[in-house]
């Protein structure tokens, strides 16, 4: 079996005492499409930022393609291929819809250092082609902030699509949106991903939306992962209906 | 005062001192009472900043309108008791007003608005009253006299000390104590302590803010103006009073831990026993001290000896 | 756009010739204009489009001018090379501070350039044999013809043109948008490759130059410095400028600028309640109009 991309081994972390990670092991395998999940509190978010080099872990290793990037800053694991998108949808309200894809590209290029040159005419079309992807119709001169909450959703998914992702984490990508929108938002992504042969980890509330796409899920408990597999797996898993599933399905 | 200049360092440092207990004792209870002062002042910026986020520019030209007013009322030749209870009662009592009255006209509808704007209308009420006092008391410097009991010496310690100065310990103790008893023992002080910590909470918990806040800004500004109507004995009640104990008050809080209370008091202790050796020691270093100590401790741990990481 | 482009044809050949009508007094006055403006514009860099609010800007405004000042006083400098070391001083200054500020939040940010710029006060203001203390240093002329009324105006209309002209490149650059990005949303920003730090603090050393090369150059007009350039009173300056003209606007600082002085020099004219007036007018601003000039007029023209 080829090396995982991603490997998380033993991870701990705790904040004033409480173990908010405490000894996470996965591996996710190339092109898959992973879900995390758990009940609120588990450390969802925690491991999230301790994967994408938001937090320090206090122990224990990420290891990304056979490189160790624990605790790696988050803008140099946007240069090794990785990217993430926020539960609080997080785009730039002071920017233009094009603006925002644009910094991104520009980031992925290298040339942020530019203080002279304008940005407005760089990257344009490749900018153009992002958003097209995630079907994203508004105007791409209108101001992010004046984007409804759904193509909010849509932007921040073209713009952390930049630099070419190999592995991409989305933290509740369909958070706020209507039930009928959810299976289609995470279909996008999933057609997307198999498209670009991109692995993609992603927490969700939402089980429908989880049993839909995952081609595998962790179940997060405690700060320990304390089942994982295949979508039909984790549903008979007695130890998962106990802890979490039992009165979600 | 010395100027920087000397040719080598022995010049800058004087240090035949060290063995003198006198001189200890003297310069330690004179940091004493430069630190209730001090204390007093940045007690009231640090509560204010803790409940509203508010770095309050003015205070120390509140503390100089304490000082005007505690001067306008006992006068230059006012050497009775009363008349200087009342001036310091007056003054805490009327800066507390005006405190009150900006919180409610002005500060109150910029809450929400950027961190810009809030350091705006403290600096320009700073302006404004820095010009209020010259319209009213004109440009000279006036001095107060020291009230009738406090005006001679005493003997504390083993040194010789002025009564003013002993006595000016023995407020800023009871003051400390008296806000202390607020801050932990009464309804008013958990709600204080709370809003310092989370403001949301607050809120939630369906307190009424604005009239927490009114209440803070006020007592803030008075505790600045009783500090001014104490120093009306000791300091020239001018219209450049306020600079220096603004920056002073700064100094405090920032080295206790802005909002934390014994930080504050750790602060002006540590601030007053500075100023009061680093003058003996290398007198021309002396000022630069509080900004020295306020800039590396921001440097390296920037929430202060007793705050917490935000 | 044609009409944006007819006004700022008007404001430069009204610049251009404003030593033609204008007297000693006024020219002084414009010199004056020219130099805050720069200033404001280099605390909006850090304010306006780094979301960063240094308390203590003033700072690298009087270091640049003592620079300047103790370079051509003490070490016998010529005042033009005096005048293009200045802003690399105060660079180097701020970036030095910046190392310790821009990884601190708000407040704090705030209140270490506060301090440092009091600590450099303190400095300034003790040590005589070099700054001249409380009486500043004065005798700091450029001789020959740059050196006049006129010369100087000219001299700061062309430098201050251009620092504008590289501020404005600057933001629209990746650069610059990166840093607003920064200041929109800084976890966001790190999560697509901005390294937040250091984008701050690049641009923490560019405003820290610009505002030492007004300040150098207003030391020039006034052949002297003084502490009180350096005292904290003075960094509240720029950002009532700033505020007064519109802080979400290129421009905005520069009109606030120029309001600023053109009203400071009138009203002091009539009365020496300056100061109270300002104080008033601060916060009527803050309250009734806290888009500022700018921004007020951007409402009016969308009714």
């Amino acid at each position: 079996m080829a090396e995982p991309i991603l490997r998380a081994a033993d991870l701990r972390k705790s904040f004033g005492g409480l173990a908010a990670a405490n000894g996470v092991s996965f591996a996710v395998e190339r092109a898959e499409f992973r879900a995390i999940i758990g009940p609120n509190g588990a450390g969802k978010s925690t491991l999230f930022n301790l994967l994408t080099g938001f937090l320090r872990p206090d122990a224990g290793r990420v290891i990304l393609e056979g490189r160790d990037v624990t605790a790696t800053p988050p803008h140099r694991l946007f240069r090794q291929g990785v990217s993430r998108t926020f539960q609080i949808t997080s785009i730039f309200t002071n920017l233009s819809v094009m603006e925002n894809v644009q910094i991104a590209l520009l980031s992925h290029r290298a040339r942020l250092y530019r203080l002279l040159r304008p940005a407005a005419p760089q990257l344009r079309e490749e900018a153009r082609a992002l958003l097209e992807l995630v079907g994203l119709r508004a105007g791409p001169g209108l101001a992010a902030s004046a984007l409804s909450h759904g193509d909010r959703k849509k932007l921040e998914l073209a713009v952390s699509l930049a630099n070419q992702p190999r592995v991409l984490f989305l933290d509740e990508p369909t958070a706020g949106m209507a039930a009928n929108e959810r299976l289609e938002a995470i279909r996008l992504v999933r057609r997307i991903a198999d498209e670009r042969e991109l692995t993609v980890v992603f927490t969700e509330h939402d089980m429908q939306v989880v049993f839909a796409v995952a081609d595998r899920i962790s179940v997060l408990h405690q700060g320990s992962i304390i089942a994982e597999g295949r979508p039909e797996e984790v549903r008979r898993s007695a130890d998962v209906q106990r802890v979490y599933l039992g009165g979600v399905i | 005062m010395r100027r920087i200049g000397a040719k080598n360092a022995m010049e800058l440092f004087y240090l035949d001192w060290i063995t003198n207990p006198t001189v200890l004792a003297r310069q330690f209870l004179a940091g004493l009472s430069n630190g209730a002062l001090l204390f007093l002042v940045g007690a009231g910026l640090s509560l204010i900043f803790g409940v509203s986020r508010i770095i309050n520019f003015a205070h120390g030209a509140i503390y100089m309108l304490g000082a005007y007013f505690g001067w306008t009322v006992v006068g230059a030749a006012s050497k009775s008791p009363l008349t200087f209870a009342a001036a310091v009662v007056f003054s805490a009592a009327a800066t507390f007003v005006a405190g009150a009255v900006f919180e409610m006209l002005v500060l109150r509808r910029i809450y929400r608005s950027d961190a810009a704007f809030q350091l705006l209308v403290t600096f320009a009420l700073v302006l404004v009253l820095g010009d209020a006092v010259r319209l009213i008391w004109g440009r000279e410097e006036n001095s107060g006299s020291l009230p009738a009991g406090l005006d001679g010496p005493l003997r504390i310690l083993g040194v010789v000390m002025p009564s003013y100065r002993v006595f000016l310990i023995v407020v800023g103790a009871l003051v400390c104590l008296a806000l202390w008893a607020l801050l932990y023992r009464t309804r008013l002080g958990v709600l204080i302590r709370a809003a310092t910590v989370d403001r949301e909470m607050l809120k939630a918990l369906g307190v009424r803010t604005d009239r927490l806040f009114t209440l803070v800004f006020g007592l803030g500004c008075g505790l600045a103006g009783l500090a001014g109507g104490l120093s009306v004995p000791i300091v020239a009640v001018g219209p450049g009073l306020h600079s220096q104990v603004l920056i002073e008050a700064f100094a405090v809080v920032v080295i206790g831990g802005m909002g934390s209370f014994p930080g504050t008091l750790v602060g002006a202790f540590l601030l007053g026993q500075a100023n009061a050796f680093g003058v003996l020691a290398a007198p021309s270093l002396a000022v630069v001290l509080p900004f020295l100590v306020m800039t590396l401790v921001l440097m390296f741990r920037p929430w202060g000896l007793f705050g917490k990481p935000e | 756009m044609n009409a944006r482009l007819l006004l700022a044809g008007a404001v430069a050949v009204a610049l251009l010739a404003t030593p033609l009508f204008a007297g000693p007094f006024w020219v002084f006055v414009a010199i004056e204009v020219v130099v805050f403006a720069l200033y404001a514009a280099s605390f909006n860099l850090l304010f306006g489009f780094g979301g960063m609010l240094p308390f203590g800007h003033a700072a690298f405004f009087g270091l640049g001018a003592y620079s300047l000042a103790v370079l051509v006083k003490k070490a016998a400098w010529h005042a033009l090379l005096a005048l293009a070391v200045a802003p690399v001083v105060c660079a180097l200054a701020a970036a030095l501070v910046a190392f310790f500020c821009v990884r601190l939040t708000g407040i704090y940010l705030g209140m270490l350039s506060f301090s440092f710029q009091m600590l450099l006060y303190t400095v300034v203001y003790k040590w005589y044999s070099l700054t001249g203390g409380d009486d500043g240093l004065s005798g700091v002329r450029l001789e020959g013809a740059l050196g006049t009324a006129n010369g100087l105006y000219y001299l700061s209309l062309v430098l201050v043109a251009a620092m504008l002209g590289f501020l404005w490149l600057l933001v629209g650059s990746p650069f610059g948008k990166a840093l607003q990005a920064a200041k929109s949303n800084p976890q966001k920003s790190a999560a697509i490759g901005v390294h937040v730090a250091l984008h701050r603090a690049i641009a923490f050393a560019i405003a820290g130059a610009l505002a030492g090369l007004a300040g150098a150059l207003f030391a020039l007009a006034n052949q002297s410095v003084f502490p009180g350039w350096l005292n904290w009173t003075a960094s509240a300056v720029p950002i009532v400028m700033t505020v007064l003209g519109g802080m979400h606007s290129f421009v905005g600082p520069v009109i606030g600028a120029a309001v600023y002085v053109v009203l400071q020099t009138v009203l002091t004219g009539y009365t020496e309640y300056w100061a109270l007036i300002l104080g008033v007018l601060v916060i009527a601003i803050v309250m009734l109009m806290p888009e500022g000039i700018v921004g007020w007029f951007a409402r009016g023209r969308r009714g």
